[in-house]
């Protein structure tokens, strides 16, 4: 009892810094000499694309898996081999793993019982409580079979916080839901742990995802740490071509340095377009990648003429799709010249205005053009 | 801060237990403790007989030269051992994969999925003793009783006759297996390949058999190996019928059976016997073997169509035609044949006198529940932790262990019934013939609770182990709160099985013991002393009795309970 | 000529009626998106048109004007791309794409041409020589739609055939699936559960619902003229107001919200006064303004302020105490004090369920 309140204590008032963290299965490397620190009470978002080691990372927090190499050390207190029993971390898996024989009162006080924390009374307390913060409070006695997918993730979640720790470990909690109710449950899963007041690690391989709940993102790949910030920061300033490839959407164009210049790098395109980009640190003659986010792209129908774009990188292309979002619809224009037609995302109000194969005028600020090596 | 010398809330035995549990080197002494027991209780008396054989080969050949009658025996037995064996596999297989086919992929509505099902199970409820008693009254000539109405009375070669009887025995166990491999490939597969414009039959033949090869691999081993060890079934249909004619198991019975007649123990018997026992063990073994090759090796052309032939096989009428000849089967050569006893039952009343020895009655039916039980009681003790342990911990030792567990499978029982009591004979340790039976018993059904347990912990997904984990429970909670609810089931199954396996087993126990009447014993004893009504009535009381034993296990554990933490 | 029409289809499993009475036609060259949650019947209809189902009796299926109920799958002339990965595991990619020409009775050299054909179509024809499990899932499905390709039927299912990958993937798999529909000429029927693939990638989406065909649209009508309550909360987010008609206008109305809190939205519905209605509004429709703008604005503060890539997504508490979701240019500060107005022309006015606002637009 007294250990478990000691590493609360420890939990809530320090950082989780790991260090050199090395995981290999046999000889394949999953994890890369990771460094990082995961602030008190942070919702991070760990993101990337399948196989970059998300999940490794999550279940070496756990205990689950020992690491190769490295440690997991909280304040002064290092948890690298403290078994996961004894972690207080709270880990849903993918599918949640309800044990299906018991009803949804038996997992949510799983933790509660097996730890024999809880009074008879204290418990009937709790389960009423934690059903009622998830919205489940009518469904106690149902069984896992008999629920439906979010409300499986609910009571997933329940679970977890019955088991009254202060950290969540939250693998692709959303993965297995219908898209609208991803969207639904992924702001209440938030809201939840912001009132509870804990540490919150969430895996995804959705951007979107990402960006609406985390405080801070860590973008994994091939189990090596691509970026670590705000969500306005990776979006805005991507440190690599792959972390501005992945998140947000854009088209890629590649080209070689033509000059550069302290207050612009100019590209030469295949298609012999300049394209003038942000300044950079790049040498003259290289080959690079420049993303083009959708939404820094500005279309201009050709009839419009009394509204025509003037400055840097305006080209004349083709509407070739309409591709409609929601609130947002992407326009496909070919340019002469380049392979991929650029994307331009729009308000689909006024998708009107651009007719299939009507003549465009497109334009890029330079500032939202940046260069990167090719990887 | 003091985490490392945390002490243990030990209030409980359960908190003890858990804590113990969670040590390495405790959980590695337990793992070490029921491997080495596994090894010596199951295997050695397989290992033991062949190294016996080695050193006895001179007097074997010696004993070859001056009775050159004996190695003509068991030539004879060996032929139709492995000739039966073979043909039936074969057919098996032939109706066993369509029956199989309409099972799992023929859109049969639950009711009639249920009756099926349970109508190709219902001959393993009846001691082979009595099938083999069922199946001469049906297809061959009994003499001295007046035959049941229906009866074909037209089968009076050995041959014949042990082919029909054997259907009953394996084809249940084929369809079974068949069965359940086919529901593990994805249906969609075969979907997939009717959109891309293949008909049904061909989509079958290029998509899902290739990737069925291996299960049909594992039914042939599984009728090739009930088939090669069938002994009370044999005796029966054999004395029945009075044909004589020798089989590896009921050469293995009968030389035995001389060797410890109190009156003139021929011990001299004992090396060819061991002899007759380690060719079956080799047989066995090299049959598997070359149908798993076999299996692996068969390359099903996935490239060619014959296009007008397979959508004529793919029509409604060929598949009606299909799954007719399948359930004829079933039908008149496995479910009639199986229950043919039951018309016997009123005629024997009027023709035969009831003159049961009823102690030996009783007390047979009690020794085969005390050996059932016993043995079973073993298996579950032992194979539960193995079953466990292979498949959760992927190393080396127990992919090497995950091979031996099957080998008391593919062993006909008489051989390794005769190895147990050989080694045990050895080791002077204890001559108490029950305990001999209880070994034999148990090494042969042992693989049942193993490879139930491996079934269950595969359907179990690892997932819900780590979360209780992180959850704070510890591995005896795990084990108690997670694991066994989930794998209950499977394991009821397993006792269920290796249960009525053991109730009905005549050649292990006639190979290990002398004098160890067990009720399929008593009935082969029975029907050799031609009272056939007399062995009825003992076939339909061992019937009741197992069924009962089934029943109180399937309500008292079977029934999915809410289990309260 | 309509490529595709469906009469009276329905499909009853026990007591449960998956399908009830679905009506459907699908000309030729159309991509037609099928979107609905979980359970709505979108792939029991699939299954009945595909006939790997059969559909209850008096129900009509008609591809190229003949009658399909009762013919056997392969006879129905459709090629298909399933949820998961069905690429034949025992056989290499180029095995697996070749698998549909063979069963036409080809010869190799055709085989080969039309099988590196549609394997160049998805950029696979260098790996054709790898097996399946080879290939990353994206690929693999690329694959599998190359093999339906291969198949050259004018008519592709295809049953939430991204719904398995990475996000990325996923939005880099619909363009190119959609492309390749174009380029060929091909009807499609695309199921899914994710309105913004499904808005993305069709001409015309039919949403389900509770076994029904719940609306019928281009997915921009679908978006911003929706005709319920489930279409306009199922296909986007939407801020809902429940409250009652106090005065009607010309073209306009005065809704009364919580706390007696009243404004003045657009209206050319046969709505009545006194009747209890529910206002439909979409974040980005919801205009934040530092004044007040007597009669049409209400007053609320600030919550929560997060980056949403191109924008920021405010949530503002009203003082009606509803929370609104607005999309802005800019960050704010919490506790901000704003004034919220909602878009004249994107407004809308629904009169209130019978079983309660949450009950219809639930996704569950």
């Amino acid at each position: 009892m007294k250990f478990r309140q000691e590493l609360w204590k420890l939990y809530t008032e320090n950082s989780i810094k790991i260090r050199n963290l090395t995981v290999k299965f046999q000889e394949k490397t999953v994890l890369d000499n990771l460094h990082l620190t995961i602030h008190p009470k942070e919702y991070l978002v760990i993101l990337g694309p399948t196989g970059a080691g998300k999940t490794t990372l999550l279940r070496t927090i756990a205990g689950l898996l020992k690491p190769t190499q490295g440690n997991i050390v909280i304040g002064n207190f290092d948890i690298t081999n403290l078994p996961p029993e004894d972690r207080e971390v709270a880990y849903l898996p993918q599918n949640y793993s309800l044990f299906p024989y018991m009803n949804v009162r038996d997992n949510v006080l799983f933790s509660p019982r097996v730890k024999k924390t809880k009074t008879d009374n204290e418990m009937t307390e709790l389960v009423t409580e934690v059903l009622d913060m998830v919205g489940l409070k009518e469904r106690y006695d149902a069984f896992p079979n008999e629920l439906s997918g979010g409300m499986m993730q609910r009571v997933g979640l329940a679970r977890a916080i019955a088991a009254d720790t202060k950290i969540f470990l939250l693998d692709e909690p959303l993965r297995a839901l219908d898209a609208r109710l991803n969207i639904q449950l992924r702001t209440e899963i938030r809201h939840l742990v912001k009132d509870l007041g804990i540490t919150c690690l969430h895996v995804t391989h959705d951007q979107d995802e990402a960006l609406s709940i985390a405080d801070r993102i860590l973008v994994l790949k091939e189990g090596k740490i691509v970026q670590m910030g705000k969500p306005a920061t990776i979006y805005n300033r991507p440190q690599n071509y792959f972390a501005a490839y992945f998140i947000g959407e854009s088209t890629s164009l590649e080209g070689v340095i033509q000059e550069i210049t302290d207050e612009c790098t100019i590209v030469l395109l295949p298609s012999n377009h300049q394209l003038i980009c942000r300044p950079s640190e790049l040498e003259k003659g290289v080959k690079v990648k420049i993303l083009a986010k959708t939404e820094t792209i500005d279309l201009n129908p050709i009839e419009d003429s009394n509204h025509e774009f003037q400055g840097d990188n305006i080209f004349t292309g083709e509407v070739i799709d309409r591709v409609f979002l929601g609130k947002f619809s992407n326009i496909l224009v070919k340019i002469e010249g380049m392979n991929n037609p650029l994307i331009a995302r729009i308000s689909s109000y006024d998708v009107d205005k651009f007719k299939l194969n009507s003549l465009v005028q497109v334009k890029i600020e330079p500032h939202d053009l940046t260069p990167f090596l090719e990887e | 801060m003091t985490f490392k010398q945390r002490k243990i809330n030990a209030s409980l035995f359960l908190d003890y237990f858990s804590a113990f549990s969670s040590s390495r080197l405790l959980s590695k002494i337990f793992y070490f403790f029921v491997l080495a027991f596994f090894l010596f209780l199951i295997l050695t008396p397989t290992v033991y007989v062949i190294f016996y054989l080695f050193g006895q080969s001179e007097v074997v050949i010696a004993y070859f030269q001056t009775q050159p009658e004996a190695f003509n025996m068991i030539q004879e037995a060996l032929f139709y051992s492995v000739s039966v064996a073979v043909i039936v596999s074969i057919v098996d297989l032939i109706f066993g994969i369509p029956l199989a086919w309409l099972l799992v992929r023929g859109m049969l509505s639950g009711r009639i999925k249920t009756i099926l099902n349970i109508l190709i199970e219902l001959p393993l409820a009846v001691p082979t003793a009595g099938l083999g008693l069922s199946v001469a009254l049906f297809w061959g000539v009994v003499p001295g009783i007046s035959s049941p109405p229906f009866s074909l009375r037209i089968i009076t070669s050995a041959l014949p006759i042990l082919v029909l009887f054997h259907f009953t025995t394996t084809f249940p166990y084929v369809v079974r297996s068949l069965a359940a491999i086919l529901e593990e490939i994805d249906v969609y597969l075969e979907i997939a390949g009717r959109t891309c414009g293949a008909s049904s039959f061909t989509a079958a033949r290029t998509i899902t058999f290739p990737l069925f090869r291996s299960g049909v691999a594992t039914s042939l081993i599984l009728s090739l190996a009930k088939s090669l060890s069938d002994t009370g079934g044999v005796m029966s249909v054999l004395s029945a019928t009075q044909i004589s004619v020798w089989t590896g198991t009921v050469l293995i019975g009968t030389w035995k059976h001389e060797i410890d007649i109190p009156a003139r123990v021929n011990l001299d018997l004992i090396p060819p016997l061991a002899f007759l026992c380690v060719a079956m063990i080799f047989i066995a073994l090299i049959l598997m073997s070359t149908s798993r090759l076999i299996a692996k090796r068969v390359k099903i052309p996935i490239k060619k169509v014959w296009y007008e032939t397979e959508r004529k096989l793919s029509e409604k009428r060929s598949i009606t035609t299909r799954n007719t000849l399948a359930i004829v089967f079933l039908g008149l050569f496995v479910l009639i044949p199986s229950f043919f006893l039951i018309l016997y039952i009123p005629i024997g009343f009027t023709s035969s006198s009831l003159q049961v020895d009823w102690f030996r009655f009783f007390g047979s039916i009690a020794n085969s529940l005390i050996v059932s039980i016993v043995a079973t009681t073993i298996n579950v003790l032992l194979g539960v932790p193995l079953g466990i342990f292979i498949s959760r911990k992927k190393n080396r030792i127990s992919n090497f262990f995950n091979v031996l567990v099957d080998i008391p499978y593919v062993v006909p029982s008489s051989a390794l019934g005769f190895s147990v009591g050989l080694f045990w004979n050895a080791q002077q340790l204890i001559s108490n013939q029950l305990f001999f039976v209880i070994m034999a018993h148990s090494a042969m059904t042992f693989p049942f609770i193993v490879r139930n347990v491996i079934g269950g912990l595969e359907d179990l997904d690892l997932y819900y182990e780590e979360t209780a984990r992180t959850l704070g429970a510890r591995n005896f909670q795990i084990f108690y709160l997670i694991t066994l609810p989930i794998i209950k089931f499977s394991i009821i199954a397993g006792i269920i099985m290796s249960f009525t396996r053991s109730v009905g087993e005549t050649g292990a126990t006639l190979a290990v013991a002398t004098g160890f009447e067990t009720a399929p014993v008593f009935i082969v004893n029975l029907i050799n002393e031609h009272q056939f009504f007399n062995a009825s009535l003992a076939i339909i009381a061992l019937i009741v009795c197992t069924s009962l034993v089934i029943l109180v296990l399937r309500t008292t554990f079977g029934q999915k309970k809410v289990r309260r933490v | 000529m309509p490529n595709i029409q469906i009469k009276n289809l329905s499909k009853t499993f026990g007591y449960i009626k998956a399908l009830r009475n679905v009506k459907l036609e699908i000309s030729d060259g159309e991509y037609v998106g099928i979107l609905g949650p979980s359970g709505c019947g979108k792939t029991t209809l699939i299954n009945c048109i595909t006939g790997i189902i059969e559909p209850d009796e008096g129900s009509e299926i008609r591809i190229d004007n003949k009658n399909v109920i009762g013919l056997p799958i392969e006879d129905r002339g459709f090629a298909m791309v399933f949820q998961s990965v069905t690429l034949f595991p025992h056989m290499t990619i180029q095995e697996n794409v070749e698998y549909p020409t063979r069963m036409m009775d080809k010869t190799e050299q055709e085989v080969q041409i039309q099988s590196d054909t549609a394997l160049k179509l998805v950029n696979l024809l260098a790996e054709k020589k790898l097996y399946p499990r080879e290939l990353s899932s994206g690929a693999q499905q690329a694959a599998a739609v190359a093999r339906a390709i291969a198949k050259e039927s004018k008519l592709l299912i295809l049953d939430e055939p991204i719904s398995a990958l990475d996000a990325k993937v996923r939005t880099e798999l619909r363009y190119q699936i959609r492309g390749l529909v174009k380029k060929l000429g091909l009807t499609a029927i695309h199921i899914t559960h994710d309105q913004q693939e499904c808005l993305s990638i069709s001409d015309r989406v039919v949403l389900m619902k509770n076994g029904n065909i719940h609306e019928i649209n281009t997915p921009n009508n679908l978006y911003q003229f929706p005709k319920s309550l489930f279409t306009l909360n199922f296909v986007g987010e939407t801020n809902f107001f429940e409250g009652y008609i106090l005065q009607k206008k010309e073209k306009s109305m005065v809704v009364r919200l919580r706390h007696n809190i009243r404004i003045l939205v657009p209206d050319e519905s046969s709505l009545k006064v006194g009747e209890s209605v529910v206002l439909a509004i979409r974040p980005e429709n919801v205009r934040i303004a530092s004044r007040e703008t007597k009669g049409t604005s209400i007053q609320g503060k600030v919550i929560e302020s997060r980056f949403a890539g191109s924008f920021y997504r405010i949530a503002i508490r009203l003082s009606t105490d509803d929370t609104v979701l607005a999309d802005y240019e800019g960050p704010l500060h919490l506790d901000k004090v704003v004034y919220v107005s909602f878009d004249p022309n994107r407004t809308q006015a629904f009169s209130i369920p019978k079983d309660g606002l949450m009950e219809e637009i639930s996704l569950e």
